[in-house]
């Protein structure tokens, strides 16, 4: 192996470690990370396999056997399984195989890939169309994942409670109405509590907020969304409220 | 230690005849063609989530638009061998696609629901072994969650990208191991490659193996462990098993039933060894470290893995016998809550499985009759092939029906290499024959073969899962990916939010998954806690009683997160919770919304979240003794 090839495969080590360790755009780290661990595990299988399908079917298994390896060895560390242990796992292993194949000779000729591509032009073409093709899927499935996550939604829960306040939440997706929140105890001496008209127009991307109901006895609260034109107790919440008051009988 | 070798002696010589013929024009064409198959899987899931239609007859079709001309390519002899090879990696990658587009954002069956709850716990606390409560057995082999997670913080992509980049590698390595190992023992890159075309006719291939799951690594490390060892030079030492033991104790860390199934297959590999007398150096040897590897995981996973087996094995075993005494209530091509497979399907799995049948019968007696020419490693594989019936036969009963299918991948190794040995072999008769009397095509057989593949694959897709399991749409009730809607999920998203992490929930099936992969709480289980299923159930599924308030103080249950669509129909998989659930086996209408939300009723408790569907009660109010 020459120097220079030495050189910038230690380099391309390096790159991956940095991106690891900063945790940088997965549009950064994966590509690069991905030609490390293919350049790495190229050199390391190379005096074992015969042809292109070996040398392949051996990066790619012994890849997923090393992983779980390390996995396992990182995991009786005291640090564990990190970004920072699996950097430095990187950095050993990377490091290791360039020096235990420092004496390897290089196997791709660049005139062979230049034959290659000019027999197989026409084929790669028609592979460029396939991948294309398959991002044009790749999308179309994912629209279906926003317009599936978009329907409508409307849920109501509780926040927090206090001797005087009960915090709840309506969560809304695609959902438009006039509501009212209304609370109401068993307890006689309870007042019935009625919101001002909540007006909810989420749209695909959503969105919550919180309202205060207020309580003045201790005892099993029953607090509704009722739609103003439409059902009562669309959505219902039930919250036990322990109010500390003078009179216990209040 | 090892090195590049020649093939060793292989059975019957089928030699390759096309290594160094250009691609052929077809070539081109056929790789747009499997992305256009794609296309149209993304299109119907597009569909199924949109409008929540599902098309089965298009399905498959665009299934058979990646298929069948792959198939058709691979097989022709006008195909460099290097390019079939390639071919055969880039249709498993496109079926391998085609799950990815179904659900593209997250994670939706139950086993990936329950490893993405495991590689999320070694992700937030960096260490492995911790106990999944609904799956306890799965946290003791991580393998696939350390290569994920290992993945996710190497690349940053998120946890969902990083498992199928996991999945994308493990569909190379499954694809181009059984390749290489057909063509060491056969000789002939065409046979090797029908030998893989046939192994994606097996029902795992399409479903279970391409889920997020312990399995879907297994499998193609076991294949590759059996690889890495014919890869190992007859003259090395002792010391040249180290790659070979490397790989196995990765297997082992990962599954099981496929570690378990490679020692039994070395197992009978060295027997057959004995028996042909062709001894393979140092097999005994790695035999007898592989059990050892196995026995030292098991001994590391004992408290939860040998119940887990002896339970899969007993509950086979007792659903066999009360299918002979005629007392068993399983019905094929039909689910508890009525669906049922449509009349095509129907004929097409048992047309596939007769099909299959007919041609092995010829095909292994063809092997048998000439076993002294057939390796050792032949005669485990035509062993494998005669154990095909045990597939369709354990669909008889549910129980067995989850170790047939299993055992599925091993037995279509076995199926793969008799057929692809009889073919070629009855091809080449044949093409003599014809040479001597000069007419008839050679066209002909080849097309019977594509087209018998394809009619096999849609009869193994068909036999994997029902319609409604393979992608999204409508929801149903207690039917696993179709269950985990919006809802569900915003349900979980809350739980994570607002209550504190680790909590004790109960939930059904699926809401129980979501709570625990999504909302961070520990779900009450009897594999985990020793708790009983019938009253943990009745908590969900049972009108009131006293015993209830009991059990939730007992088992410390703090949450309760009840689905009330469960009220509208019977469960697609048959329990709402487990087995063992209340009313197992004998329900004939589900719960009422009353019986779900009895909470309502109880002081003490609170409903603290209501979506319209799902409503999640805090139990921890309620009058516990002491």
């Amino acid at each position: 192996m020459s120097r220079l090839e030495v050189f910038l495969r230690a380099v391309l080590n390096a790159c991956i470690l940095v991106t690891i360790a900063l945790g940088l755009s997965a549009w950064i780290s994966t590509p690069l990370f991905l030609a490390g661990v293919a350049v790495t595990g190229e050199l390391a299988v190379r005096p074992y396999a015969r042809n292109a399908v070996d040398r392949v079917l051996l990066i790619c298994g012994s890849t997923i056997v090393a992983l779980i390896l390390i996995g396992l060895f990182l995991n009786l560390t005291p640090w564990g399984l990190t970004r920072g242990t699996w950097a430095f796992s990187w950095l050993v292993v990377s490091s290791a195989v360039l020096i235990w194949r420092r004496a390897s000779g290089a196997s791709i000729a660049a005139d062979r890939i230049r034959r290659y591509c000019a027999r197989h032009w026409l084929t790669g073409l028609y592979g460029i169309a396939a991948v294309a093709i398959f991002v044009v899927a790749g999308i179309i499935a994912m629209s279906g994942v926003r317009a599936w996550s978009q329907k409508p939604m409307l849920a109501f829960s509780l926040v927090s409670k206090n001797s005087s306040v009960v915090v709840v939440r309506i969560h809304a997706v695609s959902t438009n109405g006039t509501y009212r929140i209304v609370a109401e105890s068993g307890n006689p001496h309870a007042h019935l509590y009625s919101s001002p008209a909540i007006l909810v127009s989420a749209g695909a991307k959503g969105e919550a907020f919180n309202e205060s109901v207020p309580v003045n006895v201790s005892g099993r609260w029953t607090i509704y969304l009722n739609a103003i034109n439409g059902s009562t107790g669309l959505r219902v919440l039930i919250v036990n409220v322990l109010v500390h008051s003078r009179f216990p009988n209040l | 230690m090892y090195s590049a070798t020649r093939d060793s002696v292989s059975d019957f010589a089928l030699g390759s005849s096309s290594r160094s013929r250009p691609l052929t024009p077809w070539a081109g064409p056929v790789i747009l063609l499997v992305a256009v198959g794609a296309l149209g899987q993304a299109w119907l899931s597009y569909e199924g989530r949109t409008t929540g239609a599902s098309y089965p007859v298009l399905f498959y079709l665009t299934l058979c638009i990646i298929f069948t001309p792959s198939a058709a390519l691979i097989l022709s002899r006008k195909l460099p061998d290097n390019a079939k090879v390639w071919f055969a990696a880039y249709m498993s990658l496109a079926l391998l696609a085609t799950r990815f587009f179904q659900y593209p954002s997250t994670f939706a069956y139950h086993d990936e629901l329950v490893h993405q709850a495991i590689a999320m716990s070694i992700d937030q606390t960096g260490h492995l072994f911790h106990v999944n409560s609904i799956l306890p057995e799965a946290s003791f082999y991580p393998g696939m969650e350390i290569v994920t997670t290992a993945l996710q913080h190497m690349t940053g992509l998120s946890l969902h990208s990083a498992g199928w980049a996991m999945l994308a590698l493990a569909s190379v390595v499954s694809t181009l191991a059984i390749i290489q190992l057909m063509r060491r023992i056969t000789g002939s890159v065409t046979a090797a490659c029908l030998a893989a075309l046939i192994y994606a006719c097996n029902q795992e291939t399409l479903y279970f193996n391409t889920t997020f799951s312990y399995a879907s690594l297994a499998v193609p490390l076991a294949f590759f462990c059996i690889y890495v060892f014919t890869l190992r030079p007859k003259s090395a030492k002792i010391y040249g098993l180290i790659p070979v033991l490397a790989v196995f104790v990765a297997l082992a860390a990962t599954h099981h039933l496929t570690s378990l199934a490679v020692v039994i297959l070395l197992w009978g590999w060295n027997r057959s060894t004995q028996i042909t007398g062709r001894r393979v150096p140092q097999l005994a040897v790695f035999f007898a470290l592989s059990v050892l590897v196995l026995l030292l995981w098991t001994w590391l996973a004992r408290r939860y893995v040998i119940s887990y087996m002896s339970e899969t094995f007993t509950s086979s075993a007792v659903s066999i016998e009360k299918l002979i005494n005629g007392e068993s209530s399983h019905k094929l091509f039909s689910t508890p809550a009525g669906y049922k497979t449509p009349q095509w399907e129907v004929i097409v799995s048992l047309g596939s499985v007769l099909l299959i049948v007919i041609i092995l019968i010829p095909a292994a007696w063809y092997v048998i009759r000439r076993w002294r020419l057939v390796t050792a490693s032949g005669i485990v594989l035509t062993a494998a092939a005669l154990a095909y019936p045990a597939i369709p036969l354990g669909h008889l009963t549910v129980a067995s029906s989850e170790v047939a299918d299993r055992a599925a991948p091993f037995i279509f190794i076995g199926v793969g290499y008799v057929v692809a040995i009889w073919w070629f072999r009855l091809l080449s008769t044949q093409h003599k024959a014809r040479e001597a009397s000069s007419n008839g095509s050679r066209r002909r057989p080849m097309l019977a073969l594509v087209l018998g593949l394809t009619f096999c694959f849609v009869g193994g897709g068909i036999l994997g899962a029902a319609d409604w399991e393979t992608g999204p749409g409508n929801y149903m009730v207690s039917a696993d990916n179709r269950s985990i809607d919006q809802l569900a999920l915003a349900a979980g998203f809350w739980e994570a939010a607002n209550i504190k992490p680790h909590s004790r929930a109960v939930s059904d099936r699926n809401n129980s998954l979501i709570a625990q992969s999504y909302g961070g709480l520990d779900v009450v289980t009897p594999a985990a806690d020793g708790v009983d299923e019938g009253a943990i159930s009745n908590l969900l599924l049972r009108h009131l009683a006293s015993s209830d308030i009991s059990t939730v103080c007992t088992d410390h249950v703090q949450f309760l997160i009840a689905d009330a669509r469960l009220s509208t129909a019977l469960p697609e998989v048959g329990v709402y919770v487990d087995q063992g659930e209340y009313l197992d086996g004998t329900r004939t209408a589900p719960p009422t919304v009353a019986d779900l939300t009895k909470f309502d009723q109880v002081a003490g408790a609170e409903r603290i979240y209501d979506d319209g569907a799902i409503r999640i009660f805090n139990l921890e109010g309620l009058p516990c003794p002491g």
